[in-house]
């Protein structure tokens, strides 16, 4: 749980993810609410987005999922320095950028058990944030005869959190970064592959 | 021989018998009367005079009737006039004929009634120390200044009061602090006349100021901030001085009881703060050095806060410290750790890591 940075309102704010992993294995299987991969691995491209629902007064300077993935949902680490790091599949949403100084600043970790947690951050100067839409991308493995219960989607759903905050340029007093979680609503979608 | 004397001021004439209760008035012109000398071959007096001493044999010169002695005739008074009232004079009388003069007949003695004339009195305008050195302290007297007495009143001592002393003082000691402490010179010379004082005021603080620092912020990924801390003086209020390093001493903004000091600049690595508060009187304290740690964030730092946030490597408690710089306080653009490493540090360190300001 991403907890609200000395921000007992933001805690509260903390908003549970759209049941992407509910969609993840209901795009596998073709609905009924459950995943069969029955026909060996495959893989799953989770997009998280970040949809306004009122105007954001300043960008996103920053963004910080944590979740948990489905047993038999895995992701590719391997860090010589950091072997819990998530290596493989990790990119930048469309509304970050998709360029390869993007890319440097999405950053994923996995710990047991499924414990994933990723960040984007805005790491330039030239571009203040970014604004609501697709955030990041991760590419997951399902291994062979995966498949999961309407129930545990529910509990793997109420356990994503995120926190987005952004740096209002525009202050002279109070504190910077600002959270943004009051208006952004997730949303997840899942693509499946082979 | 008997004799007395007539002290004629400008408008006055004043008698007096022998035993010479001649007031100390100002006077320029003197009456003497003398009794009559009872010799059949008796040719005359002479009336003799002299300032300051009554060492034999009256010398003194001056007077409109010439230098001492005065001839005359066989009268039994005479004015002697063309005194200098500033000097005390000594007259006496003797009798003549052709065969020779007469003993000096008894002394009348008139004393100077001018008191002194304080020609500089100058002290410090401020004092760390009870005891205040005299800057200057001068009189004059025609007839000779013969005590000085330093003291805190304006009513005039009595020229046999405690406290006179032959030479001027180079010093006064306080008995108290005080923000306007005056100071009274006098003078008087040999005839007890005081002269009129001069004073001079002086601020006597022997207590120096208080000084205090809040907390620094250290160490800091920011080139400046803001120092504050109070200050105190016990009369005058202080001024406040901030030196970095070797540089020199910059004054801070004093606002009452508090002080402020825009730091900037703050050199890679260890910045001493030397804190310095002054009072009116002169009064130093210096607070310890505190110690500012300035260091570039890079991106390494950046990336070592995402690996803190990402739970991927675990921070000493000073690579915490130095990752938790989030949130930033905008009106002072400081940071206010929150105890907590998450995005929000990571947005600051990288913005610093790619050069962006608060």
């Amino acid at each position: 749980m991403v907890g609200g940075k000395g921000d007992a309102g933001m805690t509260k704010r903390m908003v549970r993810l759209f049941p992407l992993f509910a969609m993840l294995l209901s795009f596998g299987c073709g609905g009924g609410g459950s995943a069969d991969t029955t026909g060996g691995p495959a893989k799953a491209t989770i997009s998280f987005s970040l949809i306004s629902t009122a105007t954001l007064p300043f960008r996103i300077s920053g963004l910080q999922i944590d979740g948990t993935l489905p047993a038999g949902v895995t992701v590719t680490t391997g860090d010589v320095n950091f072997p819990r790091k998530i290596t493989e599949g990790l990119v930048a949403g469309s509304a970050v950028g998709a360029t390869a100084d993007w890319q440097s600043s999405v950053f994923g970790s996995y710990s047991a058990p499924n414990r994933v947690r990723l960040i984007i951050a805005d790491g330039t100067n030239v571009k203040p944030g970014f604004g609501p839409g697709e955030m990041v991308r991760l590419t997951c493995t399902v291994a062979a005869g995966t498949s999961i219960s309407e129930s545990e989607r529910l509990a793997l759903e109420s356990a994503i959190t995120f926190k987005a905050s952004g740096w209002d340029p525009t202050a002279t007093t109070g504190t910077n970064p600002k959270p943004l979680n009051l208006f952004l609503s997730p949303k997840i979608a899942v693509t499946f592959s082979n | 021989m008997r004799f007395t004397c007539k002290i004629i001021p400008v408008f006055f004439v004043l008698f007096v018998n022998l035993v010479l209760l001649c007031p100390p008035v100002f006077a320029t012109t003197v009456a003497l009367q003398w009794d009559s000398n009872t010799e059949p071959d008796l040719v005359g007096y002479r009336v003799y005079y002299q300032t300051v001493s009554s060492s034999l044999t009256f010398q003194g010169t001056g007077a409109n009737e010439g230098a001492s002695p005065v001839v005359i005739g066989t009268q039994t008074t005479k004015s002697i006039s063309g005194l200098d009232p500033e000097y005390a004079y000594y007259f006496a009388v003797t009798a003549y004929n052709a065969a020779g003069e007469s003993d000096y007949s008894n002394f009348v003695y008139i004393p100077e009634t001018t008191p002194p004339v304080i020609t500089s009195f100058l002290v410090p305008g401020s004092s760390t120390n009870l005891t205040v050195p005299i800057t200057t302290f001068t009189a004059t007297d025609k007839s000779g200044v013969t005590g000085y007495l330093l003291n805190e009143t304006a009513v005039a001592p009595a020229p046999d009061a405690a406290g006179w002393v032959a030479t001027a003082p180079s010093s006064y000691t306080f008995t108290s602090e005080g923000n306007t402490k005056t100071l009274y010179a006098w003078a008087k010379d040999a005839a007890g006349n005081v002269s009129t004082s001069s004073s001079a005021q002086v601020l006597v603080d022997a207590t120096p100021p208080t000084v205090t620092l809040k907390p620094v912020f250290t160490p800091t990924i920011l080139t400046s901030q803001i120092l504050t801390g109070t200050v105190s003086d016990n009369f005058s209020g202080a001024s406040v001085s901030v030196q970095v390093g070797a540089a020199s001493p910059v004054a801070a903004t004093v606002n009452g009881t508090n002080w402020t000091f825009d730091l900037t600049n703050l050199s890679v690595g260890a910045n001493t703060i030397a804190v310095t508060a002054a009072d009116a009187a002169g009064n130093i304290t210096t607070i310890p050095v505190a110690t500012i740690t300035y260091y570039q964030a890079t991106i390494v730092d950046a990336q070592q806060s995402l690996n803190y946030v990402l739970g991927l490597a675990t921070p000493t408690a000073e690579q915490f410290v130095r990752s938790d710089v989030a949130p930033i306080d905008m009106s002072t653009h400081q940071p206010k750790p929150d105890g907590k490493l998450d995005i929000d540090d990571v947005i600051v360190m990288l913005r610093r890591a790619v050069g962006l300001s608060w």
